[in-house]
């Protein structure tokens, strides 16, 4: 009997010691690289999936691996979920980069979660359009974007209906409840109320015009969408006909034969880029930040904006196939945001928004 | 002289050694298979400890730090969460709307999985196998799959308003999608299949011959089904409804997709507290009042049950 319970409190052991987490590396401490029997190295990203995915995936890990023979690895998460990750992980980090949009780079850098990035570790950075940095040191800018309105071309046509001019064009009750707006957990809803805020004369200290504005918005709409996957079909089923989301889909749909183009208000779009972000005491740093400048090369880049996103690098323009749906202009506007001043007023305007503009969905709507 | 030998003493002893020889192999073999038992449920109790009560009470140890800080040394211990919790109305209405949507679910799949149950017990054992098979084939495809076909589904121009409006029973879409209704209907397929077995199961386990004699007393096949079939069956309605209940109150994509912003049930809150606002703790009270939630209506709910007049059919 006691052998018996000898032998489970071993195995009991053994599994326990083998469930806890890995040591973790002091800061600074050179991280041992991913690698397999065969030699092969590997880095682990996490970022969006769909679009950014597909590019990292298909287009620029096979190349990256071709050159260097680093194998890179793909979690696909949303920016949010991807930082709650890192956070949890934070004394034994699993993740190399990880993609975040400019708010959870500034999150994750606040944190302390992040490693450096600048022209000392990764090169190329030194050829980077200064707009698109979200936060000096913390992350390379890799995607470039705009967040904007977009509407039915064909279905505004038929209607009559002139091309939206403003952001407050977007509260009305033409469209008749075919709107497809994304609630304010995602980016592109934070982004769609803080744009309303400043073309009513608020801003980032001063939400209450903005707050006004959404609830005619949700009056009009019939739902704000708590999954951005879910606008897409929205669009392509034609059940409705106006939007906010990042430029990459609308240049995406409008290149699967939708009819959709994207609309720059007077008033301007936030400007930024989903950044790859080195993760503090990540286990493969030296070749993550390989990858971070391969990134940025003007090669990669060039390949990049071939999925539908504005290059970062000077030199490079948006390909042509994307310019009728979402090329900008040189007169069109365009405005950075801060992500230190969103990461801190978010909490309150999500709370704001959830308990004053989502109750108005669908008031207004005959 | 010879001692007189005490023959009823050694009849004593032989009959101890007689007797007490099996009593020590029962106890050897007690013990074996109790140990064997042990043994095998080892492997199922290092996962639940390692995968749901480790993380459980780091949960629960969260969910008193008052600060958005994890664990960091200005980590404050209080009650301040559970108070914003239940001070404020939006997580009380966001409770009651979780409870209430639940409940509809349960009601739904129980109207709709009864008559499936008594299908499927009054069947040959054939078509009992094919009905399973069509009841469990939803559980074989993802329920964000799912969903989406839902969403494709109910959209304003979608497949079902189309065909309501085409035969003239309504003039303008329904608002199928993301209302409490699009919920229900999301949660209510998803869930049906878990109603429809458990009620099957305790059919099945009814003595065929009780019916038999109601019909040869008299009974009419409606009171037959009311006094013998239903009371029977309650058991498997109980569990049925425990686990459609303990489901919905914990969903999160169907809530998600079909409900949008309109219908913000606790899981969804939760979701949103600590993946988009970083807010472990809150969001870790919030799980854990939620938690308690629907234990304590599972053990009000079975209680009653089991207090009631059909008491019996539960023993």
């Amino acid at each position: 009997m006691k052998k018996i319970i000898t032998l489970i409190s071993i195995l009991f052991l053994i599994v326990l010691s083998a469930c806890g987490a890995p040591n973790p590396q002091k800061a600074g401490e050179t991280a041992s690289t991913n690698t397999s029997k065969d030699g092969e190295k590997s880095i682990t990203i996490a970022g969006n999936g769909g679009v950014i995915e597909k590019t990292i995936r298909d287009v620029i890990a096979p190349k990256f691996k071709e050159e260097t023979g680093i194998t890179v690895n793909y979690v696909p998460g949303l920016s949010g979920e991807i930082l709650s990750k890192v956070e949890l992980q934070k004394n034994a980090p699993q993740i190399d980069i990880a993609i975040f949009v400019p708010t959870d780079v500034h999150r994750a850098n606040d944190k302390g979660l992040t490693g450096k990035v600048d022209e000392a570790n990764v090169p190329n950075m030194k050829n980077v359009d200064s707009k698109f940095v979200a936060v000096e040191g913390a992350g390379a800018p890799v995607f470039g974007l705009v967040i904007a309105p977009a509407y039915n071309t064909e279905s505004f046509k038929e209607k009559g209906l002139k091309p939206i001019e403003s952001w407050n064009d977007l509260p009305s009750g033409q469209y008749e409840g075919r709107t497809a707006f994304v609630d304010i957990t995602n980016d592109w809803g934070f982004n769609t109320l803080y744009a309303l805020a400043m073309t009513n004369g608020g801003g980032t200290d001063n939400v209450e015009p903005g707050i006004e504005k959404a609830k005619e918005l949700a009056g009009y709409s019939t739902t704000f969408y708590k999954n951005s996957t879910q606008v897409m079909p929205a669009i392509q089923q034609g059940a409705a006909d106006v939007t906010v989301m990042g430029s990459y889909v609308i240049g995406d749909l409008a290149l699967s034969g939708v009819p959709i183009k994207m609309a720059v208000p007077k008033e301007g779009v936030p400007i930024q880029a989903f950044s790859g972000a080195l993760v503090k005491n990540a286990p493969n740093e030296k070749e993550a930040l390989e990858f971070i400048n391969y990134l940025i090369s003007k090669e990669s880049q060039a390949l990049i904006s071939e999925q539908g996103f504005y290059p970062v690098v000077e030199g490079l323009e948006l390909p042509e196939k994307f310019q009728e749906s979402i090329g900008l202009k040189d007169t069109d506007k365009t405005f950075k945001p801060d992500p230190a001043v969103f990461a801190e007023i978010r909490a309150e305007w999500s709370d704001r928004w959830t308990k004053e503009v989502v109750p108005e969905i669908g008031k207004l709507l005959k | 002289m010879e001692p007189l030998r005490n023959y009823a003493d050694q009849e004593v002893s032989e009959q101890v050694k007689v007797t007490g020889e099996p009593q020590r192999k029962t106890k050897v073999r007690k013990r074996r298979s109790w140990i064997a038992g042990l043994l095998l449920l080892i492997p199922i109790l290092l996962f639940v400890f390692g995968f749901f009560i480790v993380p459980m009470l780091y949960i629960l140890y969260l969910s008193f730090i008052s600060t958005d800080n994890l664990n960091g040394a200005d980590a404050v211990y209080s009650l301040q969460n559970y108070i914003t919790l239940f001070t404020d109305s939006y997580y009380l209405s966001s409770m009651w709307l979780t409870v209430k949507i639940s409940l509809y679910s349960v009601l739904v799949s129980l109207i709709l999985g009864y008559p499936i149950a008594l299908t499927m017990a009054k069947s040959s054992p054939k078509i009992r196998g094919y009905i399973t098979l069509l009841i469990a084939s939803p559980l074989l495809v993802s329920i964000v799959v799912r969903n989406f076909g839902w969403y494709l589904l109910l959209l304003p121009n979608g497949t079902i308003n189309q065909f309501l409006m085409n035969i003239g029973l309504i003039k303008k879409p329904l608002n199928l999608l993301f209302s409490e209704l699009g919920v229900v209907i999301g949660l209510s397929n998803a869930y049906l299949p878990f109603m429809v077995l458990a009620i099957a199961t305790s059919l099945y386990n009814i003595d065929p011959s009780l019916e038999k004699a109601g019909a040869i007393l008299g009974a009419s096949p409606m009171r037959s089904f009311l006094t013998i079939t239903l009371p029977l069956s309650l058991p498997g309605i109980v569990s049925g409804c425990v686990l459609v209940f303990s489901l919905s109150m914990s969903a999160y994509v169907t809530p998600s997709l079909m409900g949008g912003a309109n219908v913000p049930m606790m899981p969804v809150v939760i979701y949103d507290q600590i993946n988009t606002l970083l807010k472990w703790t809150f969001g870790s009270a919030l799980s854990y009042v939620l938690l308690g939630i629907t234990l304590l209506s599972v053990f009000f709910f079975t209680r009653a049950f089991e207090k009631s007049k059909f008491r019996e059919v539960f023993r």
